[in-house]
C-alpha cells in the first residue's frame, strides 16, 4: 500500500486501522513503511481516507506474496484467505483419516505479523519430523523442497500478516512432532499458534486428545468441532426444503 | 486453519460466544450440485441462524453487515460456495440452532467453535456428535510484542487480524471519554472484519472492562 502524497491530508485517521503499524505521519502526510507493511489492504478497505488516498498499487512479484497472504478478499482453491478448508469439511472430504493427526502453526498476527524466513524455520521443523505437508494450502506452494521445508529464497524476507503452514503426521509422530513445534519456539521473532486436528472415534474419544494428555501438553478450552453435517445430495434418502 | 479457534477469554465470557460456520466441501458438494443450489443451501444456513437468535451473520467472501448493508443484502450476495458464518451469545439457542441444521440436513459442513465441554453439551442435546476436532495448544514464540490480554480477546474475535490492535485502542479510548458507547463500540469494531464473525456483542463487554 502507499499513500498517494498529493492526496493525504494527513488527518491521520488510517493510522490505527493497519494491522501491523505500519502507517505513521511524517511532515503532516501519511507515510507506509514499505517493509512492515503485508499489502493486506485493512486501510483502504476501512474506507475512511477522506480523500481515497490509499492506494494498492500493482505488486510485482516477489512482493505479491504479502497480498496472496495477506488479503483475506484473495481466493486460494476455494477458500478465503490463508487457510484451507482443513477439518471444517472433513466430514465429506475424510482428509484427516484415522489414525493421523493434523497439525497447523499458524505464525504471526496479531499485530507482529512474520516473514517467510519464519515460516521456513517451522517447515524444516516438520519436515524433519516426517510431516507430509497439505498441498491446498499456499504456503506449501513455496516450498521447493519437501523434503527439507525448504522456501524459495526469493519470497524469504516477504512479510504478511500471517502464514498457516499444515501439516498431517501419522498418529504415532504427532507427539515428537508438537514437542519439536514447542522447541523451535525460541528461534522466531514472531509468534504461532499451534493446532491439532483428530478425528473423533466411534465412542467419542479422540487419540490425539490422550495423546496430549499423557503427554502433559496443555490445550485451551474452546475447540472447533465438525458436527458431521456434511454428505453429498447423491446420499441424501429424503428431500429437504430450502431457498431456492 | 486457525479461524475461530484462537479466541481468547475467561470461560464465562467464552460461554457467550458460539461460533458456527457452513461450507460446501471444495471439488465435493460444488460438484454434487449445481452452484446456485450450494448459494441456496448456505442462504438457508444463515436463515435458520437469524430464526434461532443469532447476534450477526457474515459472508467470507462477499462481505459482513456493515460492508453490505444488511441482513438481507448478505443473504442476497450468497448466491454460490461461500465459508458462511452465525455468531451466537447463548447456548440455549445453539442447541436451538444445532437441532434445526440437523432437521434442515443441508449437507453443507458445519464446524462450530466454543467452549468443548459446552458443545458436547449441546451436541448431545441436538442429537449431533462431533466428527473432527480442533483443538488450540495456545500462542508461543516471541510473545513480547503482543498487546495486553483484553486487548487480544477483542483482537482474536477476527480470524483474519483485521480488527487492528490500533483500531480497539482507539475505540476504548473514545468509550473512555464518553464519544461512543460499548455497544457502538463493539459495532464499530465489527466493519473491519470482512467475514462478519466478530461477535460484536462480546467485544462491547470487554470494551466495558476496559473503558473500567
Amino acid at each position: 500500500m502507499i499513500v498517494d502524497q498529493k492526496l493525504c491530508i494527513g488527518c491521520g485517521r488510517c493510522r490505527v486501522y493497519c494491522p501491523v503499524r505500519a502507517i505513521r505521519l511524517e511532515n503532516r502526510k501519511a507515510v507506509i513503511d514499505q517493509d512492515l507493511c503485508t499489502e493486506c489492504a485493512n486501510c483502504q478497505r476501512a474506507n475512511i481516507c477522506p480523500k481515497q488516498a490509499l492506494v494498492k498499487p500493482a505488486l510485482e512479484w516477489p512482493r505479491q506474496v504479502r497480498s496472496q497472504m495477506s488479503d483475506v478478499t484473495t481466493v486460494y482453491r476455494g477458500v478465503n484467505g490463508r487457510g484451507t478448508e482443513e477439518m471444517k469439511t472433513n466430514d465429506v472430504t475424510g482428509r484427516f483419516k484415522k489414525g493421523f493427526a493434523g497439525i497447523a502453526v499458524e505464525l504471526g498476527r496479531p499485530q507482529v505479523s512474520t516473514t517467510m524466513r519464519d515460516l521456513e524455520k517451522i517447515a524444516m521443523v516438520v519436515a524433519a519430523h516426517g510431516a507430509e505437508f497439505e498441498e491446498c494450502n499456499p504456503i506449501t506452494s513455496y516450498i521447493v523442497d519437501k523434503a527439507t521445508g525448504k522456501v524459495n529464497p526469493e519470497i524469504l524476507d516477504e512479510r504478511v500478516i500471517s502464514g498457516i503452514i499444515e501439516v498431517t503426521v501419522p498418529i504415532e509422530r504427532l507427539r515428537e512432532n508438537v514437542e519439536a513445534i514447542i522447541a523451535a519456539a525460541d528461534q522466531l521473532d514472531t509468534v504461532f499458534s499451534l493446532d491439532v486436528v483428530c478425528v473423533n472415534n466411534e465412542d467419542g474419544s479422540n487419540d490425539a486428545r490422550t495423546i496430549l494428555d499423557e503427554a502433559g501438553i496443555w490445550y485451551r478450552p474452546n475447540a472447533k468441532n465438525n458436527v458431521g453435517l456434511g454428505h453429498l445430495d447423491s446420499r441424501r434418502e429424503k428431500d429437504v426444503s430450502y431457498t431456492a | 486453519m486457525s479461524h475461530t479457534l484462537h479466541r481468547r477469554g475467561s470461560v464465562e465470557s467464552l460461554k457467550k460466544d458460539i461460533v458456527f460456520l457452513a461450507l460446501p466441501a471444495h471439488r465435493y458438494n460444488d460438484q454434487d450440485i449445481p452452484m446456485e443450489e450450494v448459494g441456496a443451501k448456505l442462504r438457508r444456513f444463515m436463515e435458520i441462524g437469524l430464526e434461532q437468535g443469532c447476534i450477526c451473520i457474515g459472508n467470507a467472501s462477499t462481505g459482513n453487515l456493515h460492508t453490505l448493508g444488511g441482513v438481507q443484502q448478505i443473504l442476497d450476495s450468497t448466491t454460490s460456495g461461500a465459508t458462511v458464518h452465525c455468531v451466537f451469545d447463548d447456548q440455549e439457542k445453539a442447541i436451538a440452532m444445532m437441532q434445526a441444521l440437523k432437521e434442515a440436513d443441508l449437507g453443507m459442513s458445519v464446524v462450530v467453535s466454543g467452549l468443548f465441554d459446552m458443545l458436547g453439551e449441546c451436541c448431545q442435546k441436538s442429537g449431533l456428535h462431533m466428527h473432527t476436532v480442533e483443538y488450540s495448544l495456545g500462542i508461543w514464540g516471541n510473545t513480547s510484542g503482543l498487546p495486553a490480554e483484553p486487548i487480544m480477546e477483542i483482537n482474536t474475535m477476527c480470524g483474519h487480524g483485521m480488527v487492528s490492535v490500533g483500531r480497539i485502542q482507539d475505540v476504548a479510548d473514545k468509550i473512555k471519554k464518553g464519544r461512543m458507547t460499548c455497544e457502538e463500540g463493539g459495532k464499530e469494531l465489527a466493519k473491519t472484519c470482512t467475514c462478519g464473525i466478530f461477535n460484536w456483542k462480546r467485544a462491547a463487554e470487554i470494551l466495558a472492562e476496559i473503558a473500567s
